[in-house]
């Protein structure tokens, strides 16, 4: 099966990308200039402004849509809110054709730990999808915060999107290292910390994310700049870039059966 | 156009560990005249003698390029003054204080001797503003506030999620407070660029825990022409006078 170039951490607003509602064209113009072929998109507005979820989950998946299959879209729903995010939850698979769904705790203020959160895990359970965190930031966003959700929830991948930042890195390898379940896009730590998570961190789980998404700040171009830094062999690269997050995908969408959008067709097995 | 590094740890362990050698060889990749050069991890939080010695002796070995720098742990109390005053004595020039490592609040009465001592021997202070909640931006700007006649350097700038905090602060900067802008993210240098007095701004690599080339050039393409000279050498060369 053919494997992609894949970024796992971007953020969706078309607005900020001079874009109308859900035309993913200059998202992709980014993705083509860096020699990209995949993004796992996640929601930005929504993340802000509980308000926006529902035309926000929407718009990201439509976008998902529209990029036949190049953007692989998460949403996300309000933990304080039971009801609604159980149902919202729900809809992000049966009807959006979601891979998962997107929490910045300390942003959307709330604990990664409410009982709710342990609700909406048995969800993604049921659908296979993933359960995608920032972190790196306290009080609601620590790795270990996240991975203690983890162990609870041994049937759903989680992704931390930043792999503990600047501060909190170690953390966010120790959870690595003791939860299977969990995999680690690495966004945001210091390069000689991701040159450690990369040597000590589970050489399966680890992927690479640019946070492309707030304007068209080049953030791409920054982030790849970066694995320079990290003086990644070609083997490594290929590991973070291509053939731990295609696994990834392959391993939400197979066995789905739901009626696959463009995005999880290409990951779909053969 | 002169450039000096105001933040590079010349550490000997873990995620710190860098030569001599290799940092001179670093900085003679990209034109880098000076660094100020600062003790690790351990040596901040309890070996800050030992720490502070093998800087300056580091430092006057390659007495043209590497300023020392030394740190001081608030929890050692007397017996940390005797400390502070056997670098400055021996020609340390900016106090490093990294509470996430050292262990204490920031803002706790605890460090005050510190702080009077930095004041009495005019000695600028360094602080790690860091996503941790025990320093962050907006106490480093409090103490700048308590005690105005000594110089304050926030670092790093709060990266990641104090950047609105770190930029509130410089919006309302006091004079004597400067600041760091390594390994803040580029949009928020930026939105920094954007409000900041380019006087109080310093350029810092963080090497070895990011890589200096690196972020050397990154800065180099953000800071606007008619800044480089100031942000890249004049500020610390003032701060340090």
């Amino acid at each position: 099966m053919k494997e992609f170039r894949i970024d796992f951490h971007t953020h969706w607003d078309a607005k900020s990308y001079g874009s109308s509602d859900s035309d993913p064209s200059r998202f992709l113009e980014m993705l083509d200039i860096h020699g990209l072929d995949r993004a796992v998109i996640l929601p930005t507005r929504s993340l802000m402004d509980a308000g926006q979820i529902f035309s926000d989950n929407r718009e990201v998946a439509l976008a998902g849509q529209r990029s036949k299959g190049r953007l692989i879209p998460l949403g996300t729903v309000n933990l304080w809110n039971e009801p609604e995010a159980l149902r919202e939850t729900r809809l992000c698979f049966e009807e959006l054709a979601m891979a998962g769904l997107k929490f910045h705790p300390w942003l959307q203020g709330a604990s990664v730990n409410l009982l709710t959160m342990d609700k909406v895990c048995d969800i993604l359970e049921e659908f296979g999808g993933i359960a995608y965190f920032h972190d790196g930031t306290p009080p609601f966003s620590l790795p270990a915060q996240i991975g203690l959700l983890a162990a609870r929830h041994p049937n759903v991948r989680f992704v931390l999107g930043h792999c503990g930042l600047l501060e909190y890195w170690r953390e966010s390898l120790m959870v690595l290292q003791n939860c299977p379940n969990v995999w680690g896009c690495i966004c945001g730590p210091s390069h000689a910390a991701a040159r450690t998570i990369l040597q000590e961190g589970p050489h399966d789980r680890l992927m690479w994310g640019s946070d492309f998404g707030f304007g068209l700040m080049d953030h791409i171009a920054f982030r790849l700049k970066e694995l320079k830094a990290w003086e990644l062999s070609p083997e490594d690269e290929e590991r973070l870039i291509v053939k731990n997050p295609s696994r990834l995908l392959r391993e939400i969408y197979a066995g789905s059966d739901r009626t696959l959008s463009p995005s999880e067709t290409a990951y779909a097995r053969p | 156009m002169k450039i000096i590094d105001s933040y590079v740890t010349l550490g000997r362990e873990r995620d710190l560990a860098l030569s001599t050698e290799r940092l001179l060889s670093d900085m003679d990749k990209v034109g880098c005249d000076q660094a100020v050069i600062f003790p690790d991890d351990r040596e901040r939080a309890v070996q800050n003698l030992q720490g502070n010695e093998r800087i300056l002796i580091e430092s006057a070995r390659h007495a043209d390029r590497l300023i020392p720098g030394f740190s001081v742990n608030p929890w050692f109390g007397e017996e940390g003054e005797t400390f502070a005053n056997e670098a400055r004595n021996r020609g340390s020039r900016i106090l490093l204080i990294d509470p996430i490592v050292q262990g204490f609040l920031l803002v706790d009465p605890l460090a005050d001797w510190l702080w009077k001592w930095a004041e009495k021997t005019r000695t600028p202070v360094h602080v790690r503003a860091s996503p941790s909640a025990s320093s962050n931006p907006a106490q480093v700007w409090f103490l700048a506030r308590k005690f105005p006649r000594v110089q304050w350097v926030l670092g790093g700038g709060g990266t990641t999620d104090y950047v609105y905090d770190l930029l509130s602060a410089v919006r309302a900067a006091p004079d004597n407070l400067w600041f760091e802008i390594g390994t803040m993210r580029s949009s928020a240098v930026n939105d920094l660029l954007a409000d900041a007095n380019k006087l109080r701004l310093l350029f810092g690599s963080s090497a070895p825990r990011q890589q200096f080339e690196f972020e050397y050039s990154r800065m180099k393409a953000l800071v606007p022409k008619e800044a480089c000279s100031d942000v890249f050498s004049c500020n610390l060369e003032r701060l340090l006078a």
